[in-house]
């Protein structure tokens, strides 16, 4: 009876973390988790890193680190930039098209409508 | 009406006969191959049933869970060890039919065996520990090269047999019989780089390692104990007999039953142990003969097999 109890309990401890203290800082994050793949495809993401380290004694007594890590935004930069602009851009020369008034659009729909459902309508 | 049913009751048994055997054998391989190192070695190695007194004694351990665990962590070695289960359904062993083939073919035997990983990947980032994450991200850092590869692989075979479906693929095989087309060969040097990595075997990954920092499957696994380990470990092995069984299906399908009678099942049954058995011994002299990649050469030799498969696929148009 008590065998069978112990098999079905679930017994919780803390996560094991090397004798340290883990905490919400010292979780994986996406940069972390995603570095791999950066490092392969590093041809199209460029990525670069900083480290500065700031100390004012000695550089073994390190007051404050900073790290900056950047990739490339590659496809950002050139495939949906550049077709966004090229969109816009027609987009814009379109404009003259439609720079009359919003109701007679809505009522040109509206009769294009009735006009259809007549024709459409008509021939079965 | 009835006909259909039994028609379905027939493929769920045969499904339920076949992922049993498969779960029966899979320590079995898992230990063999552990013994056939060993030897090389000139070590004794362990005993055969090895695999199942592990087994046995971690589905007979506590569980014990992180205390910042969430269903994630619970559900991440079921979801695995379901998905290793349900894609033996898809595989033709000793019958030139799978049990489920009108479920699905390749797409799908990859995709369940991409959920099971996603979900193992997934779960081992929920304990907050830095060894999960890192097994998972590099775990599905291989992944995300190895499949497709592995697809590209796939579909060289199935080109060839003009059929995405496991159970036709190996009956047209069957049926042209042995070509020796270059393809064939390209594409299982490839298709076997490719089950060396999604296996975790060296020269991608050691599955004897103690070190944390040079783990990806073991430091995925890391945080587990008890019966949520066992369903991994078992998994795991179902996954490397079924990949085994896959190239086995897709270049040498020859003596596999055509009918149901007890005779060519028992010959099936010899054939399947024998060629499982040499693909064994391939998987274990590589892992004898071969120093373990660094994580940043993986992509070199998953590139390889790419190429491979790229070659064999555009032989295959020729």
């Amino acid at each position: 009876m008590i065998e069978r109890w112990a098999w079905w309990s679930v017994r919780r401890v803390a996560t094991w973390g090397c004798g340290g203290e883990l905490s919400s800082r010292t979780e994986y994050t996406a940069t972390a988790f995603s570095k791999p793949l950066t490092m392969i495809f590093r041809a199209i993401y460029r990525p670069t890193r900083q480290v500065e380290t700031l100390a004012q004694v000695s550089s073994y007594f390190t007051q404050e680190v900073r790290y900056r890590s950047e990739i490339e935004p590659t496809f950002e930069r050139y495939v949906y930039g550049p077709l966004l602009r090229g969109v816009l851009r027609v987009a814009n020369g379109m404009k003259v098209l439609q720079a009359g008034s919003l109701h007679a659009y809505l009522a040109y729909v509206l009769v294009l409508g009735v006009l259809l459902l007549v024709w459409l309508g008509g021939t079965k | 009406m009835t006909p259909i049913i039994s028609e379905i009751g027939r493929a769920f048994g045969f499904a339920l006969l076949q992922a049993a055997g498969l779960l029966a054998v899979a320590p079995l391989l898992k230990t063999t191959i552990k013994k056939m190192k060993a030897r090389l070695q000139n070590r004794q190695g362990p005993p055969l049933m090895q695999g199942y007194y592990d087994l046995a004694k971690l589905l007979r351990k506590e569980p014990v869970r992180s205390d910042v665990a969430s269903w994630v962590f619970v559900a991440g070695p079921r979801v695995y060890f379901a998905a290793a289960v349900s894609a033996t359904t898809l595989v033709p062993v000793l019958i030139d039919a799978a049990p489920l083939e009108m479920a699905g073919g390749i797409l799908l035997l990859v995709g369940t065996l991409a959920l099971g990983r996603f979900m193992l990947a997934t779960a081992a980032l929920d304990t907050g520990s830095a060894f999960g994450g890192m097994g998972a991200s590099r775990d599905m850092t291989i992944a995300a090269l190895a499949e497709p590869a592995l697809m590209l692989g796939l579909f060289t075979s199935a080109l060839a047999a003009g059929s995405l479906n496991l159970g036709s693929l190996v009956r047209t095989t069957l049926q042209g019989g042995v070509t020796f087309h270059p393809s064939d060969f390209l594409a299982f040097a490839g298709l076997f780089i490719i089950v060396i990595a999604e296996t975790g075997r060296i020269p991608v990954d050691n599955p004897a390692t103690h070190l944390e920092l040079t783990m990806i499957h073991e430091a995925m696994i890391l945080e587990y104990a008890g019966p949520d380990l066992a369903l991994v470990e078992w998994a795991s092995a179902v996954k490397e007999l079924l990949y085994l069984t896959l190239l086995v299906d897709l270049f040498v399908p020859a003596g596999i039953a055509t009918s149901l009678a007890p005779l060519a099942i028992v010959v099936a049954l010899l054939a399947w142990a024998g060629k499982v058995l040499v693909l064994a011994m391939a998987v274990t002299v590589t892992e004898s003969t071969n120093a373990k990649l660094r994580l940043f050469r993986v992509p070199e030799l998953v590139s390889i097999s790419l190429g491979l498969a790229f070659l064999a696929l555009a032989i295959r148009f020729l």
